[in-house]
């Protein structure tokens, strides 16, 4: 298993994302564009673990869920890292907004009580939207970034649950992994 | 379901140019791409950037429901030589 704790997008949200981020497909359909269905925002990547460490990491997500109150999280422009020269991944960011940050504290802290190193950068809230898996030349990348920077996205997605991932590898699509809920835990606000 | 789910070309178009003059009327010159239920603002750097200012982005949001869109994105109109939308960063 390829344990991942995450934001999903609503439904309508990541459809309509798709369609903004077209003219980007249309450029370079040979990245691998995620598919509407698998946009999310990741808050921890926890990597390879066994079944057994499930319950575990439910328990942690439920925990921090129940004390931290549903909360509006702005989406907007599309970027990449490390950046627009040699990018690895293209993405929609996501505007600071301090419940995402308490949120990502938290769940590092319940995380890290479970085992889990703590991410050693900075928290970067971000929307993959595509994996650039071989270099591009250098022109087609200046053009992407020339179209990546005149499109922005404007949603406010109501981020009401955390999800436990599992993005298990191994399969033959183009975005890679398969993503599977195992668990979504709902923000209460205690 | 999507009210764009069951309406044609014609209906979208027709409905994404009520949206482009609605929004000038609120001082957003723009021409309307519908694509399913996201409407596409195509507008100038200096328009995109008054988008920036939360109360005109949720007025722009609220004349395209009335159309039935359900969100929106911008993109700048071509060359625009050296603009730079302001995008936050992650």
């Amino acid at each position: 298993m390829r344990l991942f704790l995450a934001l999903e997008l609503d439904a309508a949200t990541a459809e309509a994302l798709y369609f903004a981020i077209a003219p980007l497909r249309a450029l370079e359909p040979g990245l691998a564009w995620m598919p509407a269905t698998k946009l999310h925002l990741t808050i921890k990547f926890l990597g390879d673990a066994d079944e057994g460490r499930v319950s575990g990491l439910v328990a942690a997500a439920s925990l921090v869920a129940a004390t931290h109150r549903p909360f509006g999280m702005r989406l907007g422009g599309v970027g990449a890292f490390p950046n627009f020269r040699r990018p690895r991944i293209v993405w929609l960011g996501v505007e600071s907004e301090p419940r995402l940050e308490l949120l990502h504290h938290d769940l590092e802290l319940a995380c890290m009580e479970r085992g889990y190193e703590v991410e050693g950068r900075p928290f970067r809230p971000h929307v993959t939207l595509a994996r650039v898996r071989e270099q591009l030349p250098a022109e087609r990348v200046r053009v992407l970034a020339r179209a990546a920077r005149r499109i922005a996205f404007f949603a406010t997605e109501n981020v009401d649950r955390l999800t436990l991932f599992d993005g298990a590898t191994g399969t033959s699509a183009p975005t890679g992994a398969r993503y599977r809920r195992l668990h979504a835990a709902t923000l209460g606000g205690r | 379901m999507s009210v764009f789910a069951s309406m044609g070309q014609a209906e979208a178009r027709r409905r994404a140019d009520q949206l482009a003059a609605a929004l000038t009327g609120i001082g957003v010159p723009c021409k309307v791409e519908p694509r399913a239920a996201l409407a596409v603002l195509m507008v100038e750097s200096g328009v995109a950037q008054r988008l920036a200012d939360g109360e005109l982005r949720r007025s722009a949001l609220a004349l395209a429901r009335e159309q039935g869109f359900t969100h929106l994105a911008v993109e700048l109109t071509p060359p625009a030589a050296g603009a730079n939308a302001t995008l936050p960063r992650p």
